[in-house]
C-alpha cells in the first residue's frame, strides 16, 4: 500500500512535464528479460529480438512504423546472483498459488543448509524469516521501479505497451499488470510471455508460449502447458532455444503481430472534453484523459478533430484527433488536395481526413408521406419514403460517424443537430425551410 | 604413407600461419626490399636463410654472407603495408629543450633538443577513441650531445627527424663523444611523415653513438618512415624498421642490428670505413608476435599471472586500456578466423576496452562503453546482411514461412560471428573474483532501467571497420 502511494505521488510530480508528448500512435515494445541472463545476454537478447522479429516482420524498414514501434526497450530484471533470484522465483511463485508455503520455506531451509551445514533448527527458523522479509521487500521494489518505468517511459505519452517476457520476466509481468494504475491502462498493456513459470497470463491481451522440451520451465508446477516445439534438444534461453527453434520463432511471430493489431484497436484514452467555434474554420477541440485525472495540462490546448473517435497525436507541433498516419495538415486557404470542396478547411494528409464546415444548407421537407432532404442547389432524397401516414418519425442523423436519433412529427419539428452545432429545423410546408448543417449529413428514416 | 599425410596438411597449415601473422610476409627476414637490396660492405647475416625476399641483390661485396651461404634474390616482392595516415600536430610553432623535460599532450610544436645530457621524455595521454594512446609531434630534431629520448607506450607520429653530432671540442681541445639513445618504455611505433635522419660521429671508433632500443625485444620500437631513413652511426639498433622509400644504414665491426628491415624502395647496407661486417640478425620472435590491421603492430609480452590478477585493474604495458593478457589472447584467437579475423579483433578489442572501463568504474557512463560495442557490431551485422535482410522483409509478404526459415540461417551466421557477449573471451576479462564483482555492481546499478541501445552506426565503432576491407 505505501508503495502504491509512492509512485502515485511520483506520478504526479511527472504528469505535467509530459503532457505536450503525448501520442497515441506509438506502441513501445519492452523485453523483460528473466533469470541468471547477464547483462551481456540481456542486451544480446533486445538485440536480437530486432533483428528476427521487429525489423522484418513489424517495422520493415518502413520510416512510419519505425517511429510507431521504435526500438526494442529493455526492462532490464537484474539478477542479485544465482539463489537470490532463484528465491525470488520461488517467491513469486508461491504468491501465484503454484507452488504451497510449505514447499517454498522447505526450499529456504534448503539453500540456508546448503551454506552453514551445522546450522540449528532455531537459527533456521530466523534466518528463514529474515530471508523472506528481504525478498519480499526486493520483489515489491522490482514491481514498484517496473511500474514506475512503464509510467513514466509510455503511459503518461498515451503510449501503448507490449512487453515480451521471458522466464521470471514473466512473473513480473504479471505482477506489473496487476498493480497498473490507473487500471484503465491494463487495457493499453500487452503481454507475450516466452518460458513462462506463470500458471496464466494476466493481461487481457496477452497470450504464451513455451517449448517443449524446456527443462527449466516444464517441471515447474502448476505452469502452463507446453505449445511449441523447441529444437533437440531443447533449452530455456530466449535466443538459443526459442528464437533459433522454428516452431517456437514462428509461434512469437505470430503471438506479437497479433497482439500489436489488438492494441491497434484499443479505442483513444481521450475524450472531448469542450468543442470550441464549432461549423467554422476555427473550430476545435480541448480534450481530457478519460481515466488518468493526474493528466492535466491538456486541458489548455486546442486540438484539431479530423476524427473525434481516433487518437490523440501531434502532426508538426499541432495536435489532433485522427486516425494515425497524418503527416502535415493542410490548409485550404494555402494548400490544395484531390476533390477539395469548397466546405473544406482542413486536410490531414496521410489519413485523407478533413475538417469541414460552412454554411451548406439544406432544407427538409416533412409531407404527410415523406421525408426528403434538399440541399442548397440540388434535389436529392436521402432517406427512405414511407407511404404511410405516420404523424411522427424517427430518423437517424449521421455526421462525421456519430449518428443520432430524432423525432419528426407530423407537422411540426425543431430540433437540435448537436454533432454539427447548428439548428436542424424539419417543417410541414411548401419547400421546407432553409437549415445549416454539418457535412456528411444523412437522414435515414426509421419507424 | 605417413609423409603423404602430413604433406597433404601442409598447405592448410600454411594458410592458417599466414593468417595468423601476415607480418611475417611483410618482414620475413632481417632484409627485404621492394625494388633491391645492396651489401656495400662485407656482411654475415644472420638471416633465416640465404633467399632474401627481394627482386634483385647487389653484391658489391662479394663475400658477404646469408645464413653462412651466399646471399640470393628471391626475385619476388614481400608484402606489403599501405601507406599510413599521419596525424600531424595542430601545433605550429617550435620549442627549444635545453633540460631534462616530460611532455604528456597530444599535440606538441616542433622540437629542438639544444643542450647536451638531456633527458626527453614523450608521454602520449590516454586514448578516448581507438586503442593507441597517441602524440603528434613536429620536427624533431636533436643538436644537443648524449640525448636520451624516452616514449611511454604508445604511437608517435612526428613530422621528420635529425639528429646529427656537431664537432665540439671540450676546453681541453678533445672532441666530446657523442651517444643518442632511444629507450621505448613499452611496445611504441614512431610514424615519420618525411625523412628520419641520424648521422653520429665519436672520436674513438670503439663507442657506440647510437641506441636504439638496445637490448630489447625489436618488436618493441616500430618504425615507419615515409621518407628516405638514412642512419650513420656506430650503433646497437633493436628494431622493426619500415620504410616507404630508400633505407641506406651503414655497417662497420661495432654495429649490431637485430629485427627486421623492409624498404619499398632501395635498401642499402653502407660500408664508412672499413669492409668488416657489423651484426645483422633476424629477430623471428619479435616479428612473430605482429598483428595487423592496417599497419603491424606488436603484441604485449606475456604477462606475471600472479602480478596481472593481483590487482583490479591488471597489466596494461601499452596504456591502450585492454589488459596484455586480454590483448594477447584476443589477437591470438581471432586472428586465425578464416573470415573475418581483422573484423574480429576490432571488435574484441573494443568490447575488452568497454569492459576494462567497467572493472575500472562501473557506472551508467561505462555502461555506454558496452552499448556501443553491441551497436557496433550491429552495424557491422547490418552491413553484411543487407541484402538478405531486405529478401527476408519481401519474402515476409509472400511467403511467411520461407521467410523465417531464411531468418534463421541469417540469425545462425550472426551467432557464429558475434563477439558481444561471447561466453570466452567474458571469461578471460573478468578472470577474478574481484573484476567479476565490478560486473555485477554494474548489473546492481542497471537493475530496473529501461535501456535501449544506441543507433546502429559506424562512429560507435572505436576502429574504423569500413578500412579494414572485409
Amino acid at each position: 500500500m505505501k508503495n502504491i502511494f509512492k509512485f502515485l505521488l511520483a506520478l504526479l510530480l511527472v504528469t505535467t512535464l509530459y503532457a505536450e508528448n503525448i501520442n497515441e500512435c506509438k506502441t513501445d515494445i519492452y523485453y523483460g528479460n528473466g533469470v541468471w541472463n547477464s547483462r551481456t545476454q540481456a542486451k544480446d537478447s533486445i538485440d536480437v529480438l530486432n533483428r528476427k522479429i521487429i525489423i522484418p516482420y513489424i517495422t520493415k524498414n518502413d520510416p512510419k512504423l519505425q517511429a510507431k514501434y521504435g526500438e526494442v526497450k529493455l526492462q532490464y530484471n537484474w539478477s542479485y546472483g544465482d539463489m537470490m533470484d532463484l528465491l525470488e522465483t520461488f517467491y513469486q511463485l508461491k504468491e501465484a498459488g503454484q507452488i504451497r508455503e510449505e514447499y517454498f520455506f522447505a526450499f529456504v531451509d534448503y539453500l540456508i543448509k546448503t551454506v552453514d551445514e551445522d546450522i540449528k533448527d532455531e537459527d533456521i527458523k530466523s534466518m528463514r524469516q529474515q530471508i523472506v522479509n528481504m525478498i519480499t521487500t526486493l520483489e515489491e521494489n522490482d514491481v514498484d521501479n517496473m511500474l514506475e518505468k512503464y509510467y513514466n517511459e509510455s503511459f503518461k505519452f498515451s503510449h501503448r505497451v507490449l512487453l515480451i517476457s521471458h522466464s521470471q520476466g514473466n512473473l513480473f509481468a504479471n505482477r506489473v499488470y496487476d498493480s497498473i494504475s490507473p487500471s484503465g491502462y491494463q487495457n493499453y498493456f500487452a503481454n507475450v510471455q516466452v518460458a513462462s513459470p506463470a500458471s496464466s497470463v494476466h493481461a487481457s491481451h496477452g497470450t504464451y508460449i513455451t517449448g517443449w522440451v524446456d527443462p527449466v520451465i516444464n517441471p515447474i508446477p502448476g505452469s502452463m502447458e507446453s505449445n511449441a516445439d523447441l529444437n533437440f534438444p531443447g533449452g530455456h534461453a530466449f535466443v538459443e532455444a526459442y528464437l533459433d527453434s522454428s516452431d517456437a520463432y514462428i509461434k512469437i511471430v505470430e503471438a506479437i503481430k497479433t497482439q500489436l493489431d489488438v492494441l491497434d484497436t484499443i479505442d483513444s484514452q481521450w475524450k472531448t472534453d469542450q468543442e470550441l467555434k464549432k461549423g467554422t474554420k476555427d473550430y476545435r477541440i480541448t480534450v481530457k484523459h478519460k481515466f488518468d485525472t493526474t493528466i492535466t495540462t491538456m486541458q489548455n490546448i486546442n486540438v484539431y478533430p479530423f476524427n473525434l473517435a481516433k487518437k490523440l497525436y501531434q502532426v508538426n507541433g499541432e495536435y489532433v484527433k485522427a486516425s494515425c498516419g497524418g503527416t502535415k495538415i493542410l490548409d485550404a486557404d494555402r494548400d490544395e488536395w484531390e476533390n477539395k470542396k469548397e466546405n473544406e478547411f482542413y486536410y490531414l494528409e496521410g489519413t485523407g481526413e478533413i475538417i469541414k464546415g460552412g454554411k451548406c444548407e439544406f432544407r427538409v421537407q416533412l409531407n404527410d408521406n415523406d421525408l426528403a432532404v434538399y440541399d442548397k442547389d440540388t434535389f436529392f432524397t436521402v432517406g427512405r419514403t414511407y407511404n404511410q401516414p405516420y404523424t411522427s418519425y424517427k430518423f437517424n442523423i449521421s455526421y462525421d460517424n456519430e449518428t443520432k436519433t430524432y423525432t419528426a412529427s407530423r407537422h411540426k419539428t425543431t430540433t437540435w443537430l448537436n454533432s454539427c452545432g447548428d439548428k436542424l429545423q424539419i417543417g410541414n410546408g411548401a419547400g421546407g425551410r432553409w437549415i445549416h448543417r454539418g457535412l456528411n449529413l444523412s437522414v435515414q428514416i426509421a419507424k | 604413407m605417413k609423409h603423404k599425410i602430413i604433406l597433404s596438411f601442409l598447405p592448410l597449415l600454411v594458410v592458417t600461419s599466414l593468417y595468423a601473422n601476415e607480418c611475417m610476409a611483410v618482414f620475413p627476414d632481417v632484409f627485404s626490399s621492394e625494388i633491391v637490396i645492396t651489401f656495400e660492405s662485407r656482411l654475415n647475416v644472420d638471416s633465416k636463410s640465404d633467399l632474401l625476399q627481394t627482386p634483385s641483390i647487389e653484391q658489391s661485396h662479394p663475400y658477404s654472407k646469408c645464413a653462412d651461404k651466399e646471399c640470393k634474390a628471391t626475385q619476388t616482392k614481400p608484402s606489403i603495408l599501405k601507406p599510413f595516415e599521419f596525424k600531424s600536430s595542430t601545433i605550429d610553432d617550435t620549442i627549444e629543450i635545453n633540460s631534462d623535460t616530460i611532455l604528456g599532450d597530444e599535440n606538441l610544436a616542433n622540437i629542438i633538443v639544444t643542450e647536451d645530457d638531456v633527458t626527453l621524455t614523450f608521454k602520449a595521454p590516454s586514448p578516448t577513441k581507438g586503442f593507441t594512446p597517441i602524440q603528434k609531434i613536429g620536427s624533431l630534431k636533436i643538436e644537443g650531445k648524449n640525448v636520451t629520448l624516452v616514449f611511454e607506450g604508445g604511437d608517435y607520429y612526428i613530422k621528420s627527424f635529425e639528429a646529427e653530432s656537431s664537432i665540439i671540442k671540450d676546453f681541453r681541445g678533445m672532441i666530446k663523444s657523442d651517444t643518442l639513445t632511444i629507450t621505448p618504455q613499452a611496445n611504441i611505433r614512431l610514424f615519420i611523415d618525411e625523412d628520419f635522419y641520424i648521422s653520429k660521429t665519436t672520436p674513438n671508433q670503439m663507442d657506440k653513438t647510437l641506441l636504439i632500443n638496445d637490448d630489447a625485444k625489436a618488436k618493441k620500437l616500430m618504425l615507419y618512415v615515409k621518407g628516405d631513413i638514412e642512419i650513420d652511426a656506430t650503433y646497437n639498433i633493436d628494431a622493426i624498421i619500415y620504410g616507404y622509400k630508400n633505407i641506406k644504414i651503414n655497417s662497420n665491426p661495432q654495429t649490431k642490428f637485430s629485427g627486421a628491415i623492409h624498404a619499398k624502395d632501395e635498401l642499402t647496407l653502407s660500408d664508412r670505413k672499413s669492409f668488416k661486417n657489423g651484426e645483422f640478425t633476424y629477430d623471428e620472435e619479435s616479428v612473430r608476435e605482429l598483428w595487423k590491421l592496417s599497419t603491424c603492430r606488436a603484441l604485449p609480452n606475456e604477462v606475471d599471472e600472479k602480478l596481472n590478477n593481483s590487482t583490479l585493474l591488471g597489466i596494461d604495458t601499452n596504456r591502450n586500456g585492454v589488459r596484455d593478457d586480454v590483448e594477447r589472447w584476443i589477437i591470438k584467437k581471432y586472428s586465425k578466423d578464416p573470415e573475418f579475423p581483422k573484423t574480429k579483433i576490432a571488435l574484441a578489442m573494443q568490447y575488452a576496452w568497454a569492459e576494462q572501463k567497467i572493472i575500472k568504474k562501473p557506472t551508467k557512463e561505462s555502461n555506454k562503453f558496452e552499448d556501443n560495442v553491441l551497436a557496433c557490431q550491429s552495424y557491422w551485422f547490418n552491413r553484411k546482411q543487407k541484402d538478405i535482410t531486405q529478401r527476408i522483409i519481401e519474402l515476409s509478404e509472400t511467403d511467411f514461412h520461407a521467410s523465417i526459415q531464411e531468418n534463421l540461417k541469417a540469425g545462425k551466421w550472426r551467432s557464429k560471428h558475434k563477439i558481444f557477449g561471447d561466453i570466452a573471451i567474458k571469461d578471460k576479462i573478468y578472470n577474478t573474483r574481484k573484476r567479476i564483482e565490478q560486473s555485477f555492481r554494474l548489473n546492481s546499478i542497471l537493475s530496473g532501467s529501461i535501456l535501449t541501445l544506441p543507433d546502429s552506426s559506424l562512429n560507435r565503432c572505436q576502429i574504423n571497420i569500413d578500412e579494414i576491407g572485409e
